[in-house]
């Protein structure tokens, strides 16, 4: 179980990694495209899904964040698993394995909780709006905007998983 | 509850969050929900914030250029094309005792430009140097010193991802920003140059190792990585690019330079990948959190409490910002430069964008003057024991070759000069801001 769960993380950090070079290359298309002057790249006589009717500049620079929002906040809950998250450890790492279960223990129920409880509801009504209204890109660019609003109460959910899969470790190490 | 208690105990809460381990991230997001929750906010107030996330962080393009200079940098780094640039300023540089300390100089310079990563410069000069500097005859001492401020040059001199995030939330543009720590950058390398020329007068003078190195060798191993940094720098100050757009095309060209050097491998790449995805979801939480809190905490009154705060001695600009900067060095003993950037700076920023200096500064070149004074701030708490970043690394990498104490005494004096730039940059702003 163990095993498997490291290996799926392990190959969607290798995908999210690959998404990372993708971002790259598309600030590298748009400099080399805006420097040549290419601008639409692509049109369409019909409109594509996630394109519309052409690839602009500007679906590029929309590419790149949106890719900036999946690379940063889907692995949020892996990063907490492997306990990579920012801490200002100078007290912490001095405590011993019980004290510092102990006040994950706590700031989990102090911090985490209410702030899962009032985030994950926003941020389903959230997406939700954009998917009513099918939300795209106001300035030419992608046409998935009510996609990436998607992924911002994915990756919290996610994280909100993790944090409870590490809560069932904090408990027994706490005692 | 009372109007002043209720930021007060938020600010109380947090820092016990904070310095009690708890991730940091998510201290500031709780606070912030549970602030709501107490207080007279409504609970619907946190949609708002949900968008605020959204508007601020997430579709934020220029937060794009973070991940892409931390890639560019691990690139340089793990390729092993910034140690052979190294190597060869230290075969250049290192015939006399005085030589060697500066070449440590230069070489922190060229990692902070290429690379910008404190830990991985602080650890690659502590390996390649400190055996250099002690065959030279430096004191144990002197050398943890300049090892430690040379790599903490990183976190100053562009490009810089503290830089980045700290003209985002000062609302000044980032090329501005990156021209305005130029010449601090640079002043600061002079004053640790003295202070190594000084300690290298009675040192004697050494044999070489080696042959002296031909310049064709030279160009081979440092030009390509000095090209693109040039490059890089350049283009965002001329404002031939946006940082966005210099960092992914720094991140393509370093990639370039190990297949010119032939160590391009698919596996080191994928792995410098790996690790800014982590790096990235690590600082875009953090993020997420501060929005949360500054939001919230303005809403129950922070702001107000804060400004009272400064106030207290005296409303004259200069003790304002003098509290200013002894708060922010006073924090920095604990905090990262990431949670007080996001944290304090917004609420700092309108305090002091409202003051006259009569220094002629006012609106968007105020606050570039300001984003430096609170970045080589901020590049000071790194060496500060005894919880500098930098020391920490540096201990890490040098095992038992150097004690506590010896790391302590040795950043000692760089932390004057460290006090004393700032102190000059106060009183001459010309030197940020390129005017008289």
């Amino acid at each position: 179980m163990r095993d498997q769960i490291d290996r799926a993380s392990r190959s969607v950090e290798t995908g999210l990694s690959v998404l990372l070079i993708v971002m790259m290359l598309a600030v590298v298309m748009q400099v080399v495209a805006s420097a040549l002057d290419i601008n639409p790249l692509q049109t369409f006589t019909t409109p594509l899904r996630f394109v519309g009717r052409a690839i602009t500049l500007n679906s590029l620079l929309d590419m790149q964040w949106h890719l900036l929002v999946i690379v940063g906040l889907l692995p949020a809950g892996l990063v907490w698993l492997r306990d990579a998250h920012v801490r200002v450890d100078f007290l912490y790492h001095r405590y011993g394995p019980r004290l510092q279960a102990r006040v994950d223990l706590i700031g989990t129920l102090l911090f985490a909780l209410p702030f899962f409880a009032l985030i994950l509801p926003a941020s389903w009504a959230f997406m939700k709006r954009a998917w009513r209204s099918d939300e795209g890109s106001r300035n030419g660019g992608l046409e998935d905007l009510w996609l990436i609003k998607s992924v911002l109460p994915l990756g919290l959910a996610l994280l909100a998983l993790y944090v409870v899969v590490e809560v069932a470790r904090l408990a027994r190490d706490a005692r | 509850m009372n109007e002043t208690l209720l930021p007060l105990a938020m600010a109380a809460l947090t820092l016990t969050g904070i310095l009690a381990g708890y991730r940091v991230g998510m201290v500031l997001a709780g606070t912030a929900s549970l602030f709501i929750l107490i207080s007279d906010l409504p609970t619907a107030y946190f949609n708002l914030l949900v968008s605020r996330i959204y508007a601020n962080v997430l579709s934020n393009w220029l937060l794009v250029a973070i991940p892409m200079f931390i890639f560019m940098g691990l690139i340089l780094e793990r390729s092993g094309v910034a140690e052979r640039a190294l190597r060869a300023a230290q075969t250049a540089l290192g015939g006399s005792a005085a030589g060697m300390g500066i070449s440590v100089l230069v070489i922190g310079v060229l990692l902070a430009a290429s690379s910008g990563i404190v830990g991985a410069s602080v650890v690659l000069l502590a390996t390649l140097a400190l055996p250099r500097l002690r065959e030279a005859g430096y004191d144990n001492a002197t050398s943890a010193g300049l090892i430690a401020s040379s790599g903490t040059l990183a976190i100053l001199i562009p490009p810089s991802v503290m830089l980045i995030v700290l003209g985002d939330q000062l609302q000044t543009p980032v090329p501005d920003m990156f021209a305005g720590a130029l010449g601090p950058g640079l002043l600061l390398v002079a004053a640790y140059a003295v202070l190594v020329a000084l300690r290298a007068r009675n040192l004697p003078r050494q044999a070489r190792h080696g042959p002296r190195a031909s310049p064709v060798r030279l160009l081979i191993d440092m030009g390509p990585l000095i090209a693109l940094v040039l490059c890089v720098l350049g283009s965002i100050i001329a404002g031939f690019a946006t940082p966005t757009e210099a960092s992914g095309l720094g991140a393509f060209g370093a990639i370039l330079i190990t297949l010119i050097y032939g160590r391009f491998q698919g596996a080191v790449i994928l792995d410098a990948a790996r690790q800014t995805v982590t790096t990235t979801s690590m600082v875009l939480l953090v993020m997420i959190g501060a929005t949360c809190f500054a939001a919230v905490f303005k809403a129950i009154g922070g702001d107000d409490m804060v400004e009272a705060g400064l106030m207290v001695f005296g409303d004259d600009p200069y003790t304002v910002l003098v509290a200013v900067m002894v708060a922010i060095f006073v924090l920095g003993f604990v905090l990262d430069w990431l949670e007080i950037t996001l944290i304090f700076v917004p609420i700092f920023a309108p305090i002091v964008a409202g003051l006259d200096f009569g220094n002629g500064l006012s609106g968007q070149a105020l606050m570039v003057w300001f984003g430096i004074l609170i970045a080589v701030n901020l590049q000071t708490s790194f060496l500060t024991p005894p919880f500098g970043f930098s020391l920490f690394y540096l201990r890490g990498a040098t095992g038992s070759a150097l004690t506590t104490s010896e790391i302590y005494r040795g950043v000692l004096p760089f932390i004057g000069l460290q006090l004393l730039v700032l102190g000059l940059l106060v009183l001459f702003p010309g030197l940020i801001t390129g005017t008289g």
